[in-house]
């Protein structure tokens, strides 16, 4: 009998049978009390004040860090998307190499995910805030990028055409009719990757760049399930708020410039919030080209 | 009369057969032909937004595609399909006519709020709109609304030549005179109809058929003979 057709892409799955056996054979219950401590833990998360505080300060960098890579990202997204809508350079020269170029230049950009920036980056700028910062700015910047180019060029509003054959200039007939058909998803996404800039910060983190992350995973090495559970319910709670926020945003899109704005504040205050950012020293270039090279 | 617009043997495939024909300053000429004879085409043809697959159109002596920004908006366009901008408001959509005359500052304050209100509720006034609605959004209005605000930006762009692609064809018996009077206040102006009975108000009458202009004429000399055979399908 020959299998159905849909079945055959999961023919593949069968070598997770004998991985399975192996795995279910090796199971044993010596981790089990440490399991059960963790989660007894989460019911009585540790109060003590310097834990709090520690919690708090490591709250506070894994926000900064998410506020300003967003920001930044946001920002640099929408001028690289509208340098790379065909529709745009169209409207504006009458090509669309330019687009393109832009495209596939960025292209290898967002297929490495922010970890593996951030680890790339600590080779070069040592352990600081703005390792995370330019970590997440990298693929948050392309993928917005991505999707703003792509939003443009999926738009055909009947409007264009119109306006163009009344004189109006190329930017104002974008500004006029190519923005607001696009304002709001693009707004939706915005707010959508503050959501997921906080998550990549918290992420990079436990990597060892800094902020709640940082904390969590020294106190679960420690095993201090109590500190743990401290952070994770704070950071819960930061999430909650931050959800909150963003759908008073969802329905009110005109109110997202209010977070960047602020997250670009953040941005310039940066360097005051123990995000210094030591440029590599000039003597090491042969180095790190050297160690690129490898 | 000054001629505005000259096309010379132009044409666009099936859609177009070579036409030649040329339009003056201060007249008001019809568009008369059934649906599918290209009425829509020459007009788009007129108004740069097609380009000919052979021969030349100018406009004042200059080479349509080649005009600049200020020339081109001396050529209005009315569109059957109203080309509004659905997210904007009602004085947005009004005052996005006179983009061609203004630069890019004043395109952002035009998203940003209300701009030149007084002049747009004069606009409005003449197309018989009610001042209530100038901060209403588009998406808000009845189609008859829409077509006015669509001939409020027409005229808020003050062009020399007006272009109108079948304006009256959604529009009831009073409305449909209302527009055409505005219309026919403008110093030169095209309209295709699918009404024969009102080309007595025209200076002149083109007829189009199967992409083939077949009739150019003054309204006293198209009788019923001439229609019929214009409509024959």
């Amino acid at each position: 009998m020959r299998p159905a057709l849909p079945l055959i892409p999961l023919i593949p799955g069968l070598c997770l049978v004998p991985m399975g056996l192996i795995l279910f054979g090796d199971v044993h219950g010596g981790g089990l009390p440490l399991l059960c401590s963790f989660a007894a833990a989460a019911l009585h998360p540790s109060l003590e004040p310097s834990v709090l505080v520690g919690v708090a300060m490591g709250i506070r960098i894994t926000l900064v860090v998410t506020l300003v890579s967003w920001g930044i990202s946001s920002v640099l997204g929408c001028l690289l998307g509208v340098l790379g809508s065909k529709k745009i350079w169209r409207l504006w020269a009458g090509i669309t190499w330019p687009a393109l170029l832009l495209r596939k230049g960025l292209a290898p950009l967002r297929a490495v995910h922010e970890l593996i920036w951030g680890l790339l980056l600590l080779q070069i700028l040592g352990l600081n805030g703005w390792v995370a910062v330019i970590a997440i700015v990298i693929p948050y910047t392309v993928l917005l990028a991505r999707v703003i180019a792509d939003q443009i060029d999926c738009q055909e509003p009947p409007a264009l055409p119109a306006l163009q054959s009344s004189g109006a200039s190329a930017v104002s007939v974008l500004l006029t009719v190519v923005v607001p058909a696009v304002a709001h998803p693009v707004l939706d996404h915005i707010n959508h990757r503050l959501d997921c800039a906080l998550r990549s910060s918290l992420i990079l983190g436990v990597f060892g760049l800094g902020g709640l992350g940082t904390d969590l995973m020294l106190s679960l090495q420690s095993l201090r399930f109590q500190e743990v559970w401290t952070g994770l319910w704070l950071m819960a709670i930061t999430m909650v708020l931050m959800d909150r926020v963003l759908r008073l945003f969802r329905h009110r899109w005109w109110m997202t410039p209010i977070p960047l704005v602020l997250a670009l504040m953040t941005a310039g205050l940066g360097s005051s919030l123990t995000l210094e950012l030591p440029w590599p020293n000039p003597q090491l270039w042969p180095f790190y080209i050297i160690w690129f090279s490898k | 009369m000054i001629a505005l617009l000259e096309l010379h043997q132009v044409s666009l495939g099936q859609r177009l057969r070579p036409v030649s024909l040329t339009i003056r300053a201060e007249e008001r000429v019809v568009l008369l032909g059934a649906s599918g004879a290209g009425k829509t085409t020459l007009l788009n043809l007129c108004n740069g937004s097609l380009r000919p697959e052979a021969g030349t159109i100018r406009w004042k002596g200059h080479p349509l595609q080649g005009l600049k920004r200020q020339q081109r908006r001396c050529i209005g366009t009315l569109w059957q399909d109203l080309r509004l901008i659905d997210e904007l408001s009602v004085i947005q959509n009004i005052n996005s006519g006179a983009l061609g005359r203004h630069g890019l500052l004043w395109a952002i304050r035009n998203l940003l709020g209300r701009l030149e209100p007084k002049v747009c509720l004069e606009l409005m006034k003449a197309v018989q709109l009610e001042p209530a609605l100038l901060m209403r959004n588009i998406q808000d209005l009845s189609g008859g609304q829409r077509q006015r605000v669509a001939l409020a930006r027409l005229l808020r762009q003050m062009p020399e030549l007006v272009l109108a692609d079948e304006p009256l064809s959604a529009l009831d018996p009073p409305l449909a005179k209302d527009v055409l009077d505005i219309l026919l206040t403008l110093p030169s102006c095209v309209i295709s109809l699918h009404r024969p009975e009102l080309m007595h108000r025209f200076d002149r009458v083109l007829g189009l058929r199967n992409g083939e202009l077949v009739l150019d004429a003054s309204p006293e000399m198209v009788n019923r003979q001439v229609l019929e055979e214009l409509f024959a399908r």
